[in-house]
């Protein structure tokens, strides 16, 4: 029992040592990072258009500053020329950034909803409430 | 290709299916529960099961040969792939479950292929049309699985078609031996199907958990780019700091217990879904339809590398670095910005009445 196991681990370990170690064709490059990323965009994008809870909308919102940020450092990685960390340091920017947003926003949902007792959108339509 | 004859015919059944809903509705109620009807199944998110079914027929009518985007269907219909799922788990029919399965029937036919390694049954699959398939496998096992579970395992034919998916995942998991790629799908799978689930779920507070698997799934792709301190940074500040935030802001907000309002009005919504969708697909087309210049292969490091490979380095002391020296004005420019956005954010939301400042979110601080 033990052998065979012993066996199956060892031929396993053959099969995934004389794999093909870089295929051009099959390794994930620069335009599968772009693609994700622009996907979530758009899925961030039908969010805000959709929904009318303040809240949802500012989800939507995170989602197109992660998948900006996905971008960057999917671009340093891969991209000629690039220095790796240049867009890595673009991408902190942006967490930091979008921290402050959300402390910002979400107090500003808080103070809508203490006026009209609501966060929706379609109710906040005055200016001084 | 019997494959993509396959596939399109999957796609012309799914286009059939809707069509002769709407017109049975039609029929039966008049025009006005067909559009009823219609407008319910785009809400729940069946616009997206129609791009991959028009995909596939854009790639069978040859447009693509045409236009010079040779992987352009494939990566629709990956697209399509990905938000089934979540379709599938809402609509909880078994017409649904039932096309999750046709589209698993590619897989054991490519498998059965793998396995007998020939061309017997007259299908060429390229390595990317594979993993194609392989995830095909992966989201109807996981369908299935998850359905099994939601009906309890009644009915054995469902529990079978579980199992032989799974298996048929397991095995193509092992045959694909680049982990980075199957790390890298899992990983897009996840992300895009949470950004599915937050735009398809009605209560406030699965969006924010779905929103939490989501940025989960970005803090893994930045590990996959070897930006360690970044995804690590992501999950310090995205999901301890902000989604807490999220949560707080949902508490303070809004009863969770009532499902949100039905969307917006329909005369905004179409114009808007148009928007979204023509965005998307224009982003989709220019990121993966333009050729950018790239580091050469053997430049770029690699999540498991073999000899002669690059692996990814520490980033933390040279991030640390640049930021005092390359990056010193925007580094001190974002700290006033946050120390602003504090004051700001706790001076906003101090209620009406003095005292009241149940609400001020001042835990931003710990992001810089």
């Amino acid at each position: 029992m033990m052998g065979s196991l012993a066996y199956g681990l060892d031929s396993l370990g053959g099969l995934l040592a004389q794999s093909p170690a870089v295929d051009a064709g099959n390794a994930i490059g620069l335009e599968h990072y772009l693609v994700v990323s622009a996907i979530v965009f758009g899925l961030g994008l039908l969010i805000i258009i959709t929904r009318r809870s303040t809240i949802a909308v500012l989800m939507g919102i995170e989602l197109l500053l992660n998948a900006a940020g996905l971008n960057f450092v999917a671009f340093a990685k891969y991209s000629a020329g690039a220095e790796a960390l240049d867009g890595q340091v673009v991408t902190l920017f942006i967490i930091v950034i979008a921290a402050a947003e959300a402390a910002l926003a979400l107090a500003i949902a808080l103070n809508i909803f203490n006026s009209i007792n609501s966060v929706e959108l379609d109710d906040a339509h005055s200016l001084k409430g | 290709m019997i494959l993509h004859d396959l596939l399109a015919l999957i796609a012309a059944l799914l286009l059939l299916y809707l069509g002769t809903r709407l017109v049975r509705a039609a029929r039966d109620e008049g025009p006005a529960a067909a559009l009823d009807l219609f407008k319910h199944a785009m809400r729940q998110g069946l616009w997206l099961a129609i791009i991959p079914a028009l995909a596939e027929l854009y790639h069978y009518l040859g447009l693509e040969t045409r236009l010079g985007l040779e992987d352009g269907a494939l990566r629709l219909l990956m697209i399509g792939v990905f938000v089934m799922l979540p379709v599938v788990l809402i609509k909880r029919t078994a017409s649904w479950v039932a096309f999750e399965v046709i589209l698993a029937a590619p897989v054991v036919v490519g498998l059965l292929r793998e396995a007998l390694s020939s061309d017997a049954f007259g299908i060429v699959l390229s390595d990317s049309r594979y993993l194609a398939l392989v995830v095909f496998a992966i989201i109807a096992a996981s369908t299935l699985v998850i359905r099994g579970a939601i009906t309890g395992w009644g009915r054995t034919g469902l529990g079978v078609l579980a199992g032989l998916a799974v298996a048929g995942a397991a095995v193509s998991l092992f045959m694909v031996t680049d982990f980075e790629v199957v790390c890298f799908w899992l990983t897009a799978f996840i992300a895009i199907g949470a950004g599915v689930a937050i735009l398809v779920s009605d209560r406030i507070v699965h969006m924010a958990f779905w929103l939490l698997a989501s940025l989960a799934a970005f803090a893994s792709f930045y590990l996959l780019l070897g930006a360690d301190f970044l995804g690590f940074t992501q999950v310090l500040v995205y999901i301890g700091g902000i989604l807490i935030l999220f949560l707080f802001g949902v508490m303070l907000t809004q009863r969770v217990d009532v499902p949100l309002k039905a969307a917006i009005s329909w005369r905004v919504l179409i114009p808007g879904v148009i928007i979204g969708v023509l965005t998307t697909g224009l982003l989709v087309f220019l990121a993966g339809g333009n050729s950018w210049s790239q580091k050469p292969i053997e430049s770029i490091t690699r999540l498991s590398p073999n000899a002669g490979e690059l692996a990814a380095k520490p980033t933390a002391f040279a991030l640390g670095e640049s930021f005092m020296s390359t990056y010193i004005l925007p580094f001190e420019v974002v700290s006033v910005l946050l120390l602003v956005a504090m004051i700001g954010a706790t001076y906003i939301a101090r209620g009406k009445s003095e005292g009241d400042s149940a609400g001020a979110p001042d835990g931003e601080g710990g992001a810089a």
